[in-house]
């Protein structure tokens, strides 16, 4: 579970977000909506202690500075940052030590079959295609068995039918128990997988509403009646 | 041409507005002007009344100018990463409404700019290795003007090398040939020197002083000018002057008048520069060279340390470990302190510029940029080591490799070899400590400059106390070797201590929010 309580991340006077609260469950996946500049990757960056911040953020139960913390939550930045040199096959004997999950192998080779990644394990990363380089991303932040996931615009990059099957992987890993955090702005891709959004704009958050809440209405026009179409 | 004029003025205008922004950067920007205005004002003894005169000395200062010309224009012409622009600037001017004239006025503005600055660098080069001569205004002007001409000539051959070797691949090998001529033109000079003079023995000192050497296209013309204006022999002056003018013009007549296709390759070659270029800045030293890749058995340690075992392997991919510029690099080292007989302490001296220029290198900084670092699960220190560590190791393999090396020459006992490699790791420390401090305290907004000076920082403050005590021991009229060798070891110990404490107050920032600056 993450929990943020009364998130603020100031630049200078300016506030990217302002009293932040949400939470995103256990076998739920939570999708933080907005449009351009509401604070979603901020408060996504807040959540992987990668921002300063003012406030309270909890992952799995602990502090997000924690070493506990770290060890449950997989990120999937908006960008891959990956190692230009190293292969496929090293990024994940990388993530599998520093992590130290046990059978990382096994794991990761259930996953570079999902992502139809397998041929490619002797690549190096700059060998990659775009969209390549987005699956190796999320292999990488899904092998460690994380029970908490960050990700932030995940979309980008991927074609059709790795979307379909990111999307699959994310509703299996929320069915079996991880609370899934997901940013965007691309509202008709994750419109069917949802189980809560939080709307965010210009740095709060103005809505938070369930699937079964909206009563037959799309999160498409629930959004933009929200945001005056922003 | 009034837009394209226009776009340069803009940019120019962006830079600066850039470098003004932040207090911190305005406030770097106008020390490092100042520091540049100091240097030249300090180094060069300009009076207007000095008569300058033909000397050994004076000929050696210059040849030392051209060679160091010559190792920038020849290394800039061989690089296998060219472009005639940034991207941006590429894809702007060949897809827009310009005549090629126009897009050639613009690069000849560029390559004058480019000329103007690299001229005076060598400038401030040449007041650093002339140090005891005496100059006059005239024969600054001078210099500087051919050294701008000699610059612009290498540049526009470059530019004219790259386009006509767009359309024929064959004409690669043109750059190489080029440079051999040089070569060979030089060495025809040491051979005629020789026939002259007759004497082996002297043959360095009369070459230096060779009027053979004005026959060398280019870089003879450039000594021939200045060798004749300390002389007051304005014909030959005159001479040296004009060969340069018409060389530029030759060249800039060909590169002008060319007429093969080269825009779409120029276009891509741009993308692609600006690409690489962008990645040198945010610190991939290996950006502009296609690196080969090896592979490499890879085993990784558990937790913080399976960083360390990823940095290893990378440095073993692109055989960084001992790479071919460390061991020239060292290799001149050695020739020059062996050949000098400068003695061991010069060699250390040496050893501690290239510590300080290869820890610049290091992927350090691009490593601690990167937030997987930050996200594993496990101490900061720990963390903080790791990532440390294969710089660490590499600086000290080929430092304690080269000690033992000048240690069998000069046939040093143990005990002292020992004491100049502890030396040596002392600085080690603190340059790597002030590489962290630099990153903790300016966080993403850190640069190699300040890195630099952080080092000059804590270098000093390191040495503050032995000249604390050198001085109290002096006024106290109690110096003895005793005293010596305290006040020696204080500032070594220091060294470690300060660097010890600098880093375990910055681990905290391997937690990433930190380093990320607001």
């Amino acid at each position: 579970m993450i929990e943020v309580n009364h998130l603020t991340k100031r630049y200078g006077d300016f506030k990217a977000v302002e009293d932040i609260q949400l939470i995103a469950d256990s076998s739920k996946i939570t999708i933080l909506l907005g449009p351009n500049g509401a604070g979603k990757s901020t408060t996504i960056k807040s959540i992987a202690n990668l921002l300063k911040f003012e406030g309270e953020i909890k992952v799995c139960g602990y502090s997000n500075d924690t070493i506990a913390a770290k060890r449950c939550f997989g990120y999937v930045p908006e960008t891959p940052v990956l190692y230009d040199l190293l292969t496929v096959e090293e990024h994940i004997d990388f993530i599998g030590h520093a992590y130290q999950v046990k059978d990382y192998k096994q794991k990761a080779e259930k996953y570079l079959e999902l992502f139809k990644l397998t041929e490619k394990r002797k690549k190096m990363a700059k060998e990659l295609s775009k969209g390549m380089t987005q699956k190796l991303s999320m292999l990488l932040a899904i092998m460690i068995e994380p029970t908490a996931l960050l990700v932030d615009e995940p979309m980008v990059g991927l074609d059709p039918a790795s979307i379909e099957e990111t999307l699959q992987i994310f509703r299996r890993l929320a069915d079996e128990g991880c609370a899934i955090l997901i940013s965007t702005h691309i509202i008709d891709i994750v419109s069917e997988i949802f189980d809560e959004a939080y709307i965010m704009n210009r740095g709060h958050i103005i809505k938070h509403v369930k699937k079964d809440e909206l009563q037959g209405e799309s999160l498409k026009e629930y959004f933009f009646e929200l945001t005056d179409g922003d | 041409m009034k837009t394209l004029f226009y776009l340069w003025f803009l940019k120019t205008k962006a830079n600066i507005r850039n470098l003004f922004k932040k207090p911190a950067s305005a406030i770097f920007t106008i020390l490092m002007i100042l520091l540049y205005g100091f240097i030249f004002v300090s180094l060069f003894t300009i009076h207007n009344q000095t008569t300058m005169i033909v000397n050994y000395d004076l000929h050696s200062s210059i040849l030392l100018i051209i060679a160091f010309l010559a190792m920038m224009l020849f290394s800039t012409m061989m690089t296998s990463k060219k472009a005639l622009f940034f991207g941006e600037d590429a894809f702007y001017l060949f897809g827009g409404p310009f005549t090629r004239k126009q897009i050639m006025a613009y690069l000849t503005m560029q390559t004058i700019i480019q000329s103007l600055f690299i001229g005076l660098f060598a400038l401030v080069f040449f007041a650093g290795i002339s140090g005891g001569l005496e100059f006059n205004i005239g024969f600054i002007g001078l210099l500087l003007l051919c050294v701008f001409i000699t610059i612009m000539i290498f540049l526009v051959l470059t530019d004219y090398l790259y386009v006509v070797s767009i359309s024929d691949e064959k004409l690669k090998i043109l750059p190489k040939v080029i440079i051999g001529v040089f070569i060979i033109a030089v060495m025809g000079v040491l051979i005629g020197t020789y026939l002259e003079t007759g004497s082996l023995k002297t043959l360095m000192v009369d070459f230096i002083q060779s009027s053979l050497f004005y026959y060398v296209p280019v870089f003879g013309w450039l000594k021939l000018a200045l060798i004749g204006y300390v002389m007051q022999d304005a014909m030959m002056s005159i001479l040296g002057i004009l060969l340069l003018v018409i060389g530029l013009i030759v060249i800039y007549a060909l590169f002008i008048n060319y007429k093969g296709d080269f825009y779409e390759q120029a276009i891509q070659d741009s993308l692609e520069y600006s690409k690489r270029y962008k990645s040198l800045k945010e610190g991939n030293q290996n950006a502009m060279k296609d690196v080969k890749v090896k592979t490499v058995h890879s085993r990784f340690y558990d937790g913080a340390y399976a960083v360390m075992s990823k940095n290893l392997i990378l440095m073993k991919k692109t055989g960084h470990i001992i790479s071919m510029s460390d061991l020239i690099s060292i290799g001149i080292y050695v020739a020059v302190t062996i050949f000098s007989g400068l003695g061991f302490g010069f060699f250390v001296y040496m050893m501690i510029i290239w510590v300080f220029s290869s820890l610049q290198n290091s992927e350090l900084a691009t490593e601690l940029k990167n937030y997987q670092i930050y996200l594993i699960p496990d101490k900061p220190l720990k963390k903080l080591i790791a990532v440390i560590l294969p710089t660490f190791i590499k600086v000290c393999a080929v430092s304690i490799l080269s000690f033992i090396v000048i240690g069998i020459y000069y046939q040093t006992d143990i005990m002292t070899l020992l004491m100049y490699i502890v030396n040596l790791l002392g600085y080690i420390c603190v340059f790597i400590s002030a590489s962290v401090l630099t990153l903790r305290i300016l966080k993403s907004r850190s640069s190699r400059l300040f890195e630099n000076m952080m080092r000059m920082l804590i270098m000093i403050v390191c040495a503050l106390p032995s000249v604390i005590l050198t001085t109290y021991f002096i006024l106290a009229g109690s110096m003895n070797t005793t005293m010596f060798m305290i006040v020696s070891y204080s500032s070594l110990v220091l060294n470690f201590i300060v660097s010890g404490v600098i880093l375990l107050s910055c681990q905290n920032m391997m937690n990433g929010r930190e380093l990320k600056s607001e």
